[in-house]
């Protein structure tokens, strides 16, 4: 295999395993949540007023709730935590109970805003 | 009539062909992350790929020879060896990355199990390409590609701030981080200049037996058909910057760019958005799949092309397959393909002097091209871009590692 090759495929690896796109520090850990709780939110209310398709909403939701469970388990600081756990709960049940969720995503939303400063 | 019908067709099937899966991750980061700042990159990466398309289409046309054909006979084994480990890899990686993409999108359609998918997705590839004839793919999926043009009017509907988008097309450093920035400079460059869009233009040209006569189809398809196309790349970051970054969300799904039409168009804007993404990122995974069993075969002088049949062309026929497969092997992995379409576009930006610089000194052989050869606005154009390419192939991986890939 040519060096350039070999170096290549290094460097993604390298990349890959130094786990480039988690992010580390409590504020960009909150910024990170408080972005997937926007989202979340956005899709909540499309639901909710019926503007999104079922396929959809489950599939987008259960994207969402994986990043931020990912997130939750890289989150040492409590009270981060508690919000990434609320964040997780309220995608969970966004297909079902969309307006719920969205206030609850909101409220998610705003606390890691804080947290992130 | 009959020959403007057809310029028309092919700007039309370059129009929809034009994004593909790293356009469609990159723009949509950077409008969600600096709103409209970035619009001048996506000139400066539309300006290139115009350039050496018509570069390497001119080539096709007189010579006869696609890229990589060319890059051996002209260059040596020795260049042509690296250029083609160079491109194969990034075609590898860009082919599991479009096909990633696309399961994702019907799973986003339909709600079924990603990997069973995954399968669907390859062996849909594989019976369009066994079956469908050259110039069928190229339209069937540039057309359906146009679906994306509803990101277009999602732009208008959300009413951005005008004077914000002009001053966009500006070059600037930016406001906010300027690592980030880079990184997204670079990223956007990369997307619409990936490699696999020349090695498939040269040897579209070669399949469709074009000859000095159908310069002017090459120029018009260059030009106005990327011209255009780069207006589905605005469309996104414009949508993406009017509708994401005033709701504070940093997209990293490709759910995420649906959600871009779906909020202010409804339930139309999610069809036409999922619609436009299968068949633009089908299509592409179609391009770079060609594109790496062209390459082989160029550069080891198999018989190789659609027009040939698979029994006329068995090792090119048995390599687009085999690809495929390595692809689906890749993806299978659970890797994610938004991960793999950034990496992909990183990598490629280091690989485009590989294939870029070969281009160039092609075109302006003189001995092989006689008056064809590039003229003076040519080989502006081609010097410029050089500067860019080698500029950017040396800033892409520190940009990637120092912005933690566009996260900051």
């Amino acid at each position: 295999v040519p060096a350039k090759a070999r170096q290549a495929a290094t460097l993604g690896l390298l990349v890959l395993a130094a786990g480039c796109g988690t992010p580390t520090t409590v504020p960009a850990q909150a910024e990170a949540l408080a972005a997937i709780a926007a989202e979340g939110t956005l899709l909540a209310n499309d639901t909710a007023e019926g503007t999104s398709l079922g396929p959809f909403t489950r599939v987008h939701a259960e994207a969402l709730r994986k990043e931020a469970d990912t997130l939750r388990a890289a989150i040492d600081e409590p009270a981060l935590e508690a919000i990434a756990g609320a964040v997780v709960d309220a995608l969970g049940r966004l297909p079902d109970d969309p307006a719920r969720a969205a206030d609850a995503l909101e409220s998610a939303e705003k606390a890691a805003e804080e947290l992130a400063g | 009539v009959k020959k403007v019908f057809a310029i028309a067709l092919g700007i039309l099937a370059a129009i929809g062909g034009f994004v593909d899966i790293g356009d469609i991750v990159f723009n949509i980061s950077a409008g969600a992350t600096f709103g409209y700042q970035l619009l001048w990159a996506v000139v400066i990466g539309v300006g290139g790929i115009i350039t050496y398309a018509e570069m390497c289409g001119r080539v096709a046309a007189v010579s006869k020879r696609a890229v990589m054909d060319a890059v051996r006979e002209r260059l040596g084994f020795g260049v042509g060896l690296v250029s083609l480990f160079a491109g194969q890899f990034v075609n590898l990686m860009t082919l599991a990355a479009e096909i990633g993409g696309v399961a994702i999108v019907l799973q986003l359609a339909s709600g079924l199990p990603y990997r069973a998918l995954l399968v669907l997705a390859a062996a849909g590839l594989v019976l369009v390409l066994w079956l469908m004839p050259f110039g069928w793919i190229e339209r069937v999926f540039g057309y359906t590609g146009l679906a994306l043009l509803v990101f277009a009017v999602a732009a208008i509907k959300l009413k951005p701030d005008w004077g914000a988008v002009a001053e966009g097309f500006v070059p600037s450093t930016g406001s906010g981080d300027l690592v980030v920035y880079g990184y997204f400079v670079v990223g956007l460059i990369g997307a619409a200049m990936i490699p696999y869009e020349v090695y498939f233009y040269s040897s579209g040209a070669v399949e469709e037996r074009w000859t000095p006569k159908d310069l002017g189809v090459n120029r018009a398809n260059a030009l106005v058909g990327y011209t255009l196309g780069g207006i589905l790349s605005f469309a996104l970051m414009i949508s993406a910057g009017a509708y994401l970054l005033p709701n504070g969300v940093d997209p990293g799904l490709l759910g995420s760019v649906a959600l871009v039409a779906q909020g202010p168009l409804g339930q139309a804007g999610l069809v036409l958005a999922l619609l436009g993404m299968l068949f633009a990122i089908s299509g592409a995974a179609i391009d770079s799949a060609f594109s790496a069993a062209y390459n082989l075969a160029q550069f080891f002088g198999w018989e190789w092309g659609k027009y040939r049949h698979h029994a006329g062309a068995p090792r090119f026929t048995i390599a687009w397959f085999v690809m495929i497969a390595i692809a689906v092997a890749v993806v299978m992995t659970g890797v994610d393909p938004i991960m793999v379409t950034e990496l992909s576009v990183i990598f490629a930006v280091v690989a485009l002097p590989l294939t870029y610089v070969p281009i160039l000194l092609v075109a302006n052989d003189r001995a092989y091209m006689g008056r064809y050869a590039n003229g003076r606005v040519a080989n502006a154009f081609g010097l410029f871009y050089l500067v860019v390419v080698l500029a950017t192939a040396v800033a892409a991986i520190p940009l990637m590692l120092l912005s933690n890939m566009g996260q900051g």
